[in-house]
């Protein structure tokens, strides 16, 4: 029924402003307000027009959606309130006003979601042979659609197949072609589309490869009864054992004038060295020094030579530098020609002692050593039994119970229930 | 010492308790049957039964300019939710159960009170007002029925006349006299009354979609038709029922609206009410032992304690 309302008093209503769109994101709160000017005995109501669903009809909420509200301010603003807003709430909603013909206007709701790396096909921790190629792979879901970033952890650049390095590359596949050892390393994969939070993922790269010996110093002359150190680099990954042999292959014991060394300088390259001290006439001669990892070995050769003392300012130390499997047959050449003379007075005795294996057994065990496998106590069940009484016994009464049931449905009249 | 006391008190337990027992299962046993068959009714009220369309009217009506346009939505269980009306072409929301929202007022529901019915009404139907009608219901989601209206100008009346099907301006209305729900047993005969409040040149009745045929091989119908001073009368009778005779009946008056009637023929056999009860009782034994365990492991637990209290 409608109230009678003079004529001249009522006019007729129109929107004051447009419906401003709003972007939000997902789990928040979402509002579109409709601003309408003299309303009078009119009615707003809200639509959704993708589905064509009836909202609101003035204070009411006419869906079954509970996360829809509706609010006004002196019948002027009514602001349509989604709640917990999901990826499907996006599109655009009308504001109907009911006069003859209807008036309305439409605003949109964007509904924009955080980046979210997943899981497949983005590729995992990568373990590959030094040469091959490797792609790494990257996806990510979020509206919009998010941009895929990668760059290497620490601020190490990554170096591009034409030979160039950038901090930061884009692109959803990171392509390294011919993988060479610097490219070990962790990478990260950085999706970002103007929605906090970004999100990044963490890939490591490990390249493998065969043990590499470097020698600063091939050829090393010492005074007898001082001190001298060998010194060797390798680079090994997975890391490698090292160890010192002498020119027999009978590997330099441990303690005494003997002290033997492995030190880290990077990820995968190692310095040994090996001092020596006092030095008497049966240290002089080769020494080995040996790399080996799962996936092959190899050695370099330091040549330890006697210096009279007399003769200390006459003698230079040679440098060379050579990589992989090498030995010089020819060291003898190099000799200055009075260092050969003293030479043939001095001559080499053969080290007899036995290889002692006790070092090869500490060295694995220092780089192979797991801690002790904790042992672990089982509670007693003795507490349970005492629980389990009074279900079982339930249980037993029940399936009493079901049985006079059965007989119950069977005879209808509750007089026979008594000789139960 | 303690432990002479627990086991006499458990020798004793048996014959002290064992009567008291049987009268508590008893009781427990008549009350929990009550009372989950009971709650089983109503939970399955409020669980199974959702809205929906009882699509029996056309989802394409024609209407005359200047006559009256009735869509028809029918909807089942309702429950306490709304009903409305939209136009498609604006999306303009015409009415929300009872109430005319838009401005326009030739625009109204017709719902007779405690029927399913809620039928959008349109006076004075103009070329414009065709278009594609939604009946909708606010579930989430919500469920809609579309029908397409067209309104035909007054030139093409006597075309329509011969053509199609158009409602009198004072929007007579067939009705089927006694109930909408018939059940006969086989062999009896099926009767159907119908009554239209003004005087229409002929009733057609339907079986179904298609037209009941008097010549056709079954044979045994009859039609009589009566009319007096307020309207039309139709009766139609069939005999010898049988089970390719239930469905819908619709009674179609010449210039009014339709009604229906829906027959069931029965066998000899139990009748489908009673399954339906049966259905409820063998739910309502699975509630009545899961009732009856959790009561018993109460006592059982409070038997416990009293064991403890009567220790110290």
């Amino acid at each position: 029924q409608r109230v009678e309302v003079p004529a001249e008093v009522i006019v007729d209503p129109k929107f004051s402003s447009p419906i401003v769109n709003m972007t939000a994101p997902v789990g928040r709160d979402a509002f579109l307000t409709c601003v309408v000017q003299d309303l009078g005995p009119y009615k707003v109501a809200w639509l959704r027009v993708d589905t064509q669903t009836i909202l609101t009809i003035q204070n009411h909420v006419i869906t079954k959606n509970q996360r829809i509200g509706i609010a006004n301010s002196e019948h002027k603003t009514w602001t349509m309130r989604i709640k917990d807003i999901k990826e499907s709430d996006k599109g655009w909603y009308m504001c109907q006003i009911n006069t003859d013909p209807m008036k309305s206007q439409m605003g949109y709701l964007d509904v924009v979601v955080p980046p979210d790396i997943l899981d497949y096909p983005t590729s995992t921790d990568m373990v590959v042979r030094e040469g091959s190629n490797v792609t790494l792979k990257c996806a990510a879901t979020g509206s919009p659609e998010p941009t895929i970033t990668w760059r290497r952890e620490s601020g190490v650049p990554i170096e591009l197949a034409t030979g160039e390095e950038v901090m930061s590359i884009e692109g959803t596949d990171l392509v390294i072609p011919n993988v060479r050892r610097h490219h070990m390393g962790a990478y990260l994969c950085i999706a970002s589309n103007g929605v906090p939070p970004s999100v990044s993922k963490r890939i490591t790269l490990v390249v493998h490869f065969p043990p590499m010996i470097t020698v600063q110093n091939q050829l090393i002359g010492a005074v007898e009864g001082k001190g001298v150190t060998l010194d060797c680099e390798s680079e090994a990954y997975p890391k490698s054992i090292n160890y010192w042999t002498r020119e027999r292959g009978e590997i330099v014991p441990p303690g005494g004038k003997y002290s033997a060394n492995v030190t880290e300088i990077g990820g995968y390259r190692n310095s040994m060295r090996l001092h020596i001290n006092p030095l008497t006439q049966a240290e002089f001669g080769s020494y080995r020094c040996v790399a080996k990892n799962s996936l092959g070995d190899t050695d370099g050769t330091i040549k330890l030579y006697r210096i009279p003392p007399n003769a200390v300012n006459y003698v230079e130390n040679f440098e060379a530098r050579h990589k992989g499997k090498k030995r010089t047959k020819s060291s003898e050449s190099h000799h200055p020609a009075r260092a050969q003379e003293h030479s043939g007075e001095d001559m080499e005795n053969p080290g007899k002692r036995k290889a002692d294996l006790s070092l090869g057994a500490e060295s694995i065990d220092s780089i192979y050593g797991n801690s002790a496998a904790g042992s672990r106590r089982r509670q007693d069940l003795g507490g349970v039994l005492l629980l389990l009484l009074p279900v079982a016994v339930a249980v037993a009464m029940s399936l009493a119970t079901a049985g006079v049931m059965r007989e119950t449905q069977m005879t209808l009249p509750p007089q026979t229930l008594t000789h139960v | 010492m303690s432990r002479g006391k627990h086991a006499t008190f458990l020798n004793n337990s048996p014959i002290k308790i064992k009567p008291f027992i049987i009268l508590v299962l008893n009781l427990n046993i008549w009350c929990q049957y009550i009372s989950a068959t009971s709650y089983l009714s109503l939970n399955d009220l409020t669980n199974l039964e959702r809205p929906f369309f009882d699509d029996i009217s056309p989802r394409n009506v024609s209407a005359v300019v200047d006559e009256i346009a009735i869509l028809r939505c029918r909807v089942k269980n309702k429950g306490n939710r709304t009903v409305s009306w939209m136009r498609k072409r604006d999306l303009h929301i015409l009415t929300t159960n009872i109430y005319t929202y838009t401005g326009d007022q030739r625009f109204s529901v017709i719902h007779p009170p405690g029927s399913e019915d809620w039928d959008l009404k349109i006076d004075y139907a103009q070329p414009r007002d065709s278009g594609v009608y939604e009946c909708q219901v606010n579930t989430e989601p919500k469920i809609n029925l579309a029908i397409c209206l067209q309104v035909i100008a007054d030139n093409d009346f006597q075309d329509l006349k011969t053509k199609k099907r158009f409602y009198d301006t004072k929007s007579a209305r067939a009705k089927i006299l006694g109930s909408t729900e018939i059940h006969v047993k086989r062999d009896s005969t099926i009767a159907l009354a119908c009554s239209v409040n003004i005087h229409a040149p002929s009733v057609i009745w339907y079986h179904g979609s298609s037209v009941v045929d008097f010549d056709s091989l079954r044979g045994g119908i009859s039609l009589e038709t009566e009319k007096t001073d307020v309207g039309t009368t139709s009766r139609l009778m069939l005999t010898r029922a049988s089970l390719r005779d239930s469905g819908n009946y619709t009674c179609v008056p010449n210039g009014a609206i339709p009604a229906s009637v829906r027959v069931h023929v029965l066998t000899g056999e139990q009748p489908a009410a009673m399954q339906t009860s049966s259905a409820i009782r063998i739910r309502a034994f699975t509630a009545m032992i899961t009732i009856i365990s959790t009561k018993v492991l109460l006592y059982i637990s409070s038997l416990m304690e009293h064991m403890y209290l009567r220790e110290r």
